[in-house]
């Protein structure tokens, strides 16, 4: 047996797992191997060694303790487990119990109100360029008598009223 | 007579409380040492606590292909590895020549006389502090075989079921395991001769 294989068995070897030819063998290897019988010896010191370690003993609230905590646990793991995603969100933020209908109801009535709002401005009539607020007729009148007005006022501005005249006449044929 | 393990996990599979109290009874102080050894936790009994919980909560899934130890031992295990990987990052490394952390404070570390008084030797705070600290530089795999063999006194095969790896990786990882742990402690180990 080389020594590879004596090391493969030396933790059996210690512990006296082997079979009485397979220990045999080894025992016999170590007789004309020091290295690999130092390293058994160093192996079996190890494990004597890790065994000062001593035993602990659980305090005496410690089924006591159990008996609190256990209840806990289990009642915590029996809980129905929340959705994931948008419902989730939702069952988390949505209030529970009567008394948080009105945190509910409030922000329901807001929306709502919102709604009908929006609604009415969209209906309402709209006044657009296209729709003059007065006649033609009636702002011409308007126009020349402000002029009429104005020319009254700076005599040397006058001849403005042929050029409003006629553009007022363009403006008409352009249409 | 002892009631079987298999029949009072039956029992606690319909709610029966006393029946796992049995058990609890039964594999506290196996459990206690093993999360004590893996982790060093001083909250070890609180973790220990944390394997009796799950182990009852998971109870209605064991189905007796392994025994109800090799089961709770399992559980244990990943209770600690998921603590001892939480916990990794506000360790702090340690020399061997540091002084060792005892529960009446720092005492420096001496090489024993094992050639004087073995026992008393062994016996000590010191040693033992120091045993602890370096079965904590082992990685995971090394340590929890190391733990199950030679604290626990696990066969073979029932740490190959516990851990779920094959008997010949038990081996190899407790050779490996005595290995780094005699070369780290090998003053201590030679001057047992």
């Amino acid at each position: 047996m080389h020594c590879g294989k004596v090391r493969k068995l030396l933790a059996d070897y210690a512990d006296e797992t082997l079979s009485m030819r397979a220990e045999e063998q080894v025992r016999r290897h170590m007789e004309g191997c020091r290295r690999c019988a130092g390293l058994a010896e160093g192996l079996a010191r190890t494990a004597a060694l890790v065994r000062v370690l001593p035993r602990l003993e659980t305090s005496p609230e410690f089924v006591r303790n159990l008996r609190r905590h256990l209840p806990v646990a289990v009642a915590l793991s029996r809980r129905t487990p929340e959705p994931a995603g948008v419902r989730g969100w939702l069952s988390r933020h949505t209030p529970r119990g009567r008394q948080h209908y009105g945190l509910v109801l409030a922000p329901l009535a807001l929306a709502v109100a919102l709604l009908v709002y929006a609604w009415s401005i969209r209906t309402a009539p709209l006044v657009t360029a296209s729709e003059p607020v007065i006649s033609e007729t009636a702002y011409l009148a308007a126009v020349a008598r402000e002029h009429a007005l104005y020319a009254s006022e700076h005599p040397l501005m006058d001849t403005s009223a042929a050029n409003l005249s006629v553009t007022l006449v363009s403006a008409r044929k352009d249409r | 007579m002892e009631v079987a393990d298999l029949l009072l996990v039956e029992r606690c599979k319909q709610d029966d409380t006393d029946a796992y109290e049995v058990l609890v009874d039964r594999y506290r102080n196996k459990i206690l040492n093993y999360v004590a050894r893996f982790s060093g936790a001083a909250d070890a009994e609180d973790l220990t606590q944390e394997v009796f919980i799950k182990a009852y909560l998971a109870i209605r899934k064991f189905q007796g292909k392994s025994s109800f130890q090799t089961w709770l031992y399992r559980i244990a295990n990943n209770v600690c590895v998921d603590r001892y990987r939480r916990s990794s990052r506000d360790r702090i490394a340690y020399s061997l020549d540091d002084p060792v952390e005892t529960e009446d404070g720092e005492v420096a570390r001496e090489i024993p006389d094992w050639s004087g008084d073995p026992e008393g030797v062994a016996q000590s705070r010191e040693l033992q502090a120091l045993v602890q600290q370096t079965l904590l530089t082992l990685s995971d795999k090394l340590r929890s075989v190391v733990i199950l063999h030679d604290l626990e006194g696990m066969p073979y095969d029932e740490i190959a079921e516990t851990l779920q790896i094959p008997v010949g990786t038990v081996k190899s990882r407790l050779f490996n395991a005595r290995m780094e742990l005699r070369n780290k402690l090998r003053p201590y180990v030679e001057g047992q001769g």
